[in-house]
Order: C-alpha cells, then structure tokens, then sequence
C-alpha cells in the first residue's frame, strides 16, 4: 500500500496535527517505510485464531459505589494555562 | 413514488443517568450543586497515569434494565474507546461500548390503539461515562469547563 | 571500594553492622551526581537538597527507635514518566516540561512508605518513544562505557545512572524492551515483570497493554529485592493481580542443575551483531558448566512480533496521547485564535518528531480501511505469538537469548532512520507482546570495550525462575567484579 500526500495530511488532521512542508515529506517516506514492515504481518499463520486484546486474563474487577473525595482538587487545576473560577478558560466554541 | 410506498421507521437512542452515589470509573460524587472542579480527581481530570475502575453498580444497574426488557446478558462483555477531541472530554476518548455491549436483543410489549400487542425490538444497551460540563459565557468571547 | 560501588544489599549490610550512616550513603551519592551528571547527563530533575534533609531527618526517627525497616533512607531514581506528587514529571516531553504531579504512583506509594528516598528524575526517550534516548527534549544520556555511545532506551537514564554509580537502582519502564534494551547496553541489570505483577497507576501510559514498571539494578539480588518491594494487586489498576506477596530473593539458589533452558535459534540469526552472537555462545556453554539441559528450537515470531508490536503500541499511543491537548495541562501553543488552533499547535509545538511519526502511524492503522489488515491482524499477531510461548513453555523451563542484537551505538547512528531503530527491539518486544517476564544481565564485553547483555525469558509469573537462572550465571562469571565503565571520551 502506498500511502499519498493527502492521506497523511487527513491522518494527521484527525489526531490534531500539524505538519510542515518539511516534515510531511519526512514522514512520508518513514511511514510507507515503516507499513512496509508491518505488512510482514500479513503473512503470520493466523487464519485461526482469535484476537488478543490485554495479556491479562480477563474477568470482573469493579469498585464500590462509595464516594472517595479527592482532597487536592487546587492541584487539579495548578497546571492549568487559564483557570478562572475554578475553571479552565478557552476560546469560544459556538458561534 | 408515492407516499404509501415509503414506510416509516423510528429508531430512539435513549440516555438514561444512573442514580449511583460515584461516577462511572471513579469515586467522585455524582452529586449536582457544588463549585465547579471540585467533585474531580485525577481520574476523571484524566491526568496522565490515571487509570479507570468500573463501579459495579453501573453494571448492575445497565443488567437489570436489560432484565426488565428481556435483553440477553452478554457472559462477554468490555468496553472500548471512542476518540474525539473536545474540551468537555479530557481523555480525548469516551470509555464507551462497541462491539460487546452489556445486553442486547431486548424488545417491551405494548398495545396498539385497538389493542394488539406489539413487540419493540431493543437492540442494545449499554454503558459509557459521560462528558464534563461546558460554561458558556454570554458576554465575553470565552467557553470554561 | 567506594560507597556509590556497592550494591542496594551491600549497604544494607553496612548501615546494619553500623559501618556506614544514612547521611553519609545521602553524601556520597550527591557528591557522585555532582561529579559524573555534567558528563553522564542521565538526570532530568534532581532533589539533592531535599534528599540530604530528608536523610538527615530519618536518620533521627531510627536514632530514636521512631522508624525501622530495612529499605529506610536506601536511595533511588526514579524513570520520568512515573508520576510523584508535586515534583515535575516531564515524560521528557516539551508537552510536560512543567507538570507537577498532582498524586504519585502506586510505586511511588511502597517506595514512600518504606522510606527509601528519591535522588531524581531520569532521562528518557520522549513518553518512552525510542530506543537511545536520544528523542529526550532536553537532553541526550551518555553511555557511562563510552561518552561517544547511547546508553539504549528508553530507560537509557535509568540504565546510566545505575552503571556510573550516581543512584544504587532506579525505575524503569518496559513497553517493548525499554528496560532490558538500556540494561544490556550499561552493563547492569533490568528486569521487565509479568504484564499485571506490578501496578501501572501513575506511569504516564504509552501502550497500555503492553507497559510495566521494572527494577534497573546493579546485580540480580538488587532486582528481586526491588521487585519484591513493588510488585502486588493495586485496586487502582484493574489488570494487577495478586502475586501472594512473594519475597523473590529467596528463589535465589545459585543452582541451575537440571533446569532445561530453551534457545530459539531464530534470535541467533541474521541481525545479530557476530560478537554478541559469539559471547552468548559462551554463556550457553556456562550454563551447561553448571548443569543445566540446553537445546536449541525454533521460535519463528521474532519478526511478526516486531511488526505487531509497532502497530498495536502506536495505535494504543495514539489513543493515550489525545490528553495533552493544552488544555488542563501541559504545553499550550502561544498564540491561537481558536480552540481547534490551541489543539493542532499545541499538539505539534509540544510533541517531538518521534512521538509525533508514531500518533500519526498509530491513528493510521486504527483508521477505518485499515483497520482490519493492520490493527486486528496485528491482535491475532498477539495470539500466534503467546501460543508459540505457551509450547515453547511446556518443554523448558527458561529461554536464552541476547536482550540487543548489537552493543551500544554511536549518538546519531540511528537517529535519523527509524525503521533501522526499531529493529533494536527485535529480540524484546516478543516478550510484551506475550505479557511473559524477562531480564537482561550483563555476560561480557565486545572488542571495544562495550556490555553484552544475556536475555532469560520465563513463563507468566515466574520471576522467581528467571531471576535464579540470572543469579546463576551472575554468580559463575561476576562481571561487576571484573568490569568497571571507563567513561571513554
């Protein structure tokens, strides 16, 4: 699979990036270079197997329905570039 | 065409909030009235390391529905991401069900105006945490959350 | 020999037997960092300060029969991408360059607890991206056996500071081999646990599934000690699971006598740098020495592995990565006129090149299109590559490989190529992938002068059996007794 100039630009839209004229031929050339290893996966012996999500084995792990508060919630906001009234400030997002 | 020829097909995505004392993936209270920010955590502020815990009520919540409208109980279920950049979503995903929800092919009985009984098909139900709360400011030029 | 030379069990033998003093083990390794950090450059943060108070603090509740243990006042260091509470967690990342942690890590927590005291935050590969070191926003790390060379990655810090002596054992991280890969290349000791063995609450997660925190250590004792202090089931982390809190230096035997060790002659293959090849030929022969069964297999995933390694960790990445946004956190671009402005600028001023090829990589194979024939196929990967495990299981008791298919490179060798990067982790990532346990420990030098590091793998949850092996072969050939790091400029 060749991977084209448009196609990464959509990726990199979706996982909100953004890439200069230099980096987008950079990243070309590494990405198609990289698929190109990757597809050695197309010729694992897998026709019948299962997919594995987690290594661990799975079963229920759940939490109680009881309140825990946080105590620190200042520290919560301290990394905050804009926080005004205990709120993070950002530009509007409806017209 | 006309119009006899089409038929109408309703489909309802319902969200029902669950009256649990905690959120969905942490401890936090549920509780509607207090400061902005302060029923949080590093969880639910999704600070990096931060990993969920389901509350089993929710669980046990989402099965009784299903119970009630004669879903079968999937024995295998998870949850899955759902990625999408907004400022009410701190993760950038929703934890949320795709493929292998809690319950599936319900349906509830009801009765039409002459009294036939009429089966509606429940596709699935199943469980997701909900986003945080946007403040719009009318006057300035500025959103809080 | 000097204070900053011994190991985490020789110290504890010291302070018992009144030969040496907290404060004094404090001073000797701040004056140690003092000498060898501007060289070595292994640290991101440093709490020396702190560390001496602290020490000098602790030092009076022992005096005065308030505190005992015996971890108390024993130093470490701690990989930056593993959150402790207050301080700076920068994930050697642009995008954390001033978080402060607002909770520690469930390790951080057993750590606190016994009163061993954190001397910094060691350097990284960028949210543990790479496999040098080298992708650090801030820094490079220098390999403490030649100046010239990178110490491996991405716990290249981590693996420095152990091997120049500036903290007695440190954290580590391992998603691919990121804690094995930098041992063998400083010549010290890395150990990744069972995925689920220790808890993950509060590392900065790169690819979930396949992260765990790890000792870095000076000789096997050390690792099973450290292990033993952070490993359990943490509520916090549902995939943990209780281990029955195991005391792992006791597995210790110095015996390896009619233990069957496996060797997949596929790792032995091409790629693999002659030397390295040749001096784990050696070991073999040691390991029969001392009596244990050796015979060669076949594993063929080594490749397969490889590639649904990067495919299923960069499609995990690009997920986890979402979260630095700007927003509650993290690097938030200057100047924006929007809110999708303060995303994209933040995102891509924020984050290296590395990180960035793979969110991109990542999100591609988890696009609609490809998702079949990357992402699930690289899942049924997973599966090929535990059930080959499982077999190779049910016939031995361990398998041996080498942790890198070369010694420690050049700075810049690989930089600039990064599918030639990737292929370092050829001989760690199968053992992620699987979720199985394995250490690295140092079996000699090539011709130059660099670490060889011999790779033990075991099956889930039995760390106690690879790290016997491990002693074994550290016991037989001792090579902290015979090699030191020359720091060759």
């Amino acid at each position: 699979m060749t991977v084209s100039k448009e196609e990464l630009l959509h990726i990199a839209n979706l996982a909100m990036l953004e890439l200069k004229e230099d980096e987008i031929e950079n990243y070309l050339l590494n990405l198609q270079d990289i698929l190109n290893f990757a597809n050695t996966i197309s010729n694992a012996p897998v026709e019948n197997l299962d997919i594995t999500i987690g290594t661990g084995d799975s079963q229920n792990r759940f939490r109680k329905d009881e309140i825990n508060v946080f105590k620190d919630s200042q520290a919560l906001l301290a990394n905050g570039k804009d926080v005004e009234q205990n709120m993070f400030k950002l530009p509007k997002v409806i017209n | 065409m006309s119009r006899e020829d089409y038929e109408v097909v309703v489909g309802l995505e319902v969200h029902a909030e669950l009256s649990t004392k905690t959120k969905i993936f942490c401890s936090c209270p549920t509780s509607f009235g207090a400061a902005p920010n302060t029923h949080v955590c590093p969880i639910c502020m999704a600070m990096p390391g931060t990993l969920p815990v389901l509350n089993e009520k929710v669980v046990e919540y989402a099965v009784k529905a299903g119970l009630a409208t004669n879903c079968e109980i999937s024995r295998d279920s998870k949850n899955d991401r759902k990625n999408y950049f907004y400022p009410d979503l701190p993760k950038s995903y929703q934890i949320s069900q795709y493929d292998k929800p809690l319950c599936e092919h319900g349906y509830i009985e009801i009765e039409d105006k002459d009294g036939n009984k009429k089966k509606i098909r429940l596709l699935r139900i199943h469980i997701e945490e909900d986003a945080g709360k946007l403040n719009h400011d009318e006057f300035g030029r500025r959103n809080s959350s | 020999m000097e204070i900053t030379e011994l190991t985490v069990h020789e110290l504890q033998d010291k302070i018992k037997n009144k030969e040496l003093t907290i404060s004094e083990i404090m001073d000797s390794y701040c004056k140690r960092i003092k000498e060898n950090e501007p060289e070595v450059q292994a640290f991101i943060t440093t709490y020396l300060d702190e560390a001496k108070e602290k020490a000098k603090n602790i030092e009076e509740k022992i005096n005065s029969g308030k505190i005992d243990g015996n971890y108390v006042g024993i130093p470490i260091g701690i990989k930056d991408n593993i959150c402790v509470k207050g301080t700076k967690t920068t994930c050697a990342s642009k995008m954390l360059e001033n978080f402060i942690a607002p909770y520690s890590a469930s390790v951080i927590e057993k750590l606190d607890k016994e009163n061993i005291i954190s001397l910094g935050k060691l350097n990284m590969d960028e949210f543990a991206m790479g496999s040098s070191t080298e992708t650090s926003y801030f820094k490079k790390t220098k390999n403490p056996w030649d100046l010239n060379r990178v110490p491996g990655g991405s716990s290249g810090g981590s693996a420095a500071a152990v091997a120049s002596n500036m903290v007695p054992w440190a954290l580590g991280s391992d998603t691919g081999g990121s804690i094995r890969q930098p041992a063998s290349l400083c010549g010290v000791v890395g150990l990744k646990p069972t995925y689920g063995l220790v808890s993950r609450y509060g590392l900065v997660a790169f690819a979930s599934s396949l992260d765990q925190i790890g000792p870095i250590t000076k000789d096997v004792r050390d690792a099973s000690m450290l292990l033993t202090l952070i490993a359990g089931k943490d509520e916090r982390d549902t995939t943990s699971v209780d281990s029955g809190n195991k005391d792992y230096a006791k597995a210790l035997k110095n015996d390896v006598k009619g233990m069957k060790i496996g060797i997949p002659k596929e790792f032995f293959g091409k790629g693999i740098n002659e030397e390295v090849k040749q001096k784990l030929l050696e070991t073999i022969e040691i390991y029969k020495e001392l009596g244990a069964e050796i015979e060669e297999f076949s594993l063929d995933i080594a490749n397969y592995a490889l590639a649904a390694y990067y495919i299923i960790a960069c499609a995990e990445a690009s997920s986890n990565l979402g979260r630095f946004d700007g927003i509650r956190y993290g690097y938030r671009t200057p100047e924006y006129s929007n809110l999708k402005e303060i995303y994209k600028k933040s995102r891509s001023e924020g984050f290296g090149a590395e990180v960035k090829r793979r969110i991109i990589l990542g999100t591609y194979v988890l696009s609609s299109g490809y998702y079949d024939a990357y992402y699930k196929k690289a899942q049924k990967v997973r599966t090929l590559v535990s059930n080959e495990f499982n077999k190779a299981f049910e016939k031995y008791d361990v398998i041996l490989t080498p942790t890198s298919p070369v010694t420690a490179f050049k700075l810049g060798e690989k930089s600039e190529n990064p599918m030639e990067m990737y292929l370092s982790d050829i001989c760690t990532v199968s053992i992620n992938i699987a979720g199985i346990p394995a250490i690295s420990i140092p079996c000699g030098l090539d011709k130059k002068g660099l670490p060889i590091g011999v790779q033990i793998i075991g099956n889930k949850f039995q760390e106690e059996k690879i790290l016997n092996v491990a002693y074994t072969l550290e016991q037989k050939i001792g090579f902290r007794e015979k090699y030191k790091p020359e720091f060759k400029k």
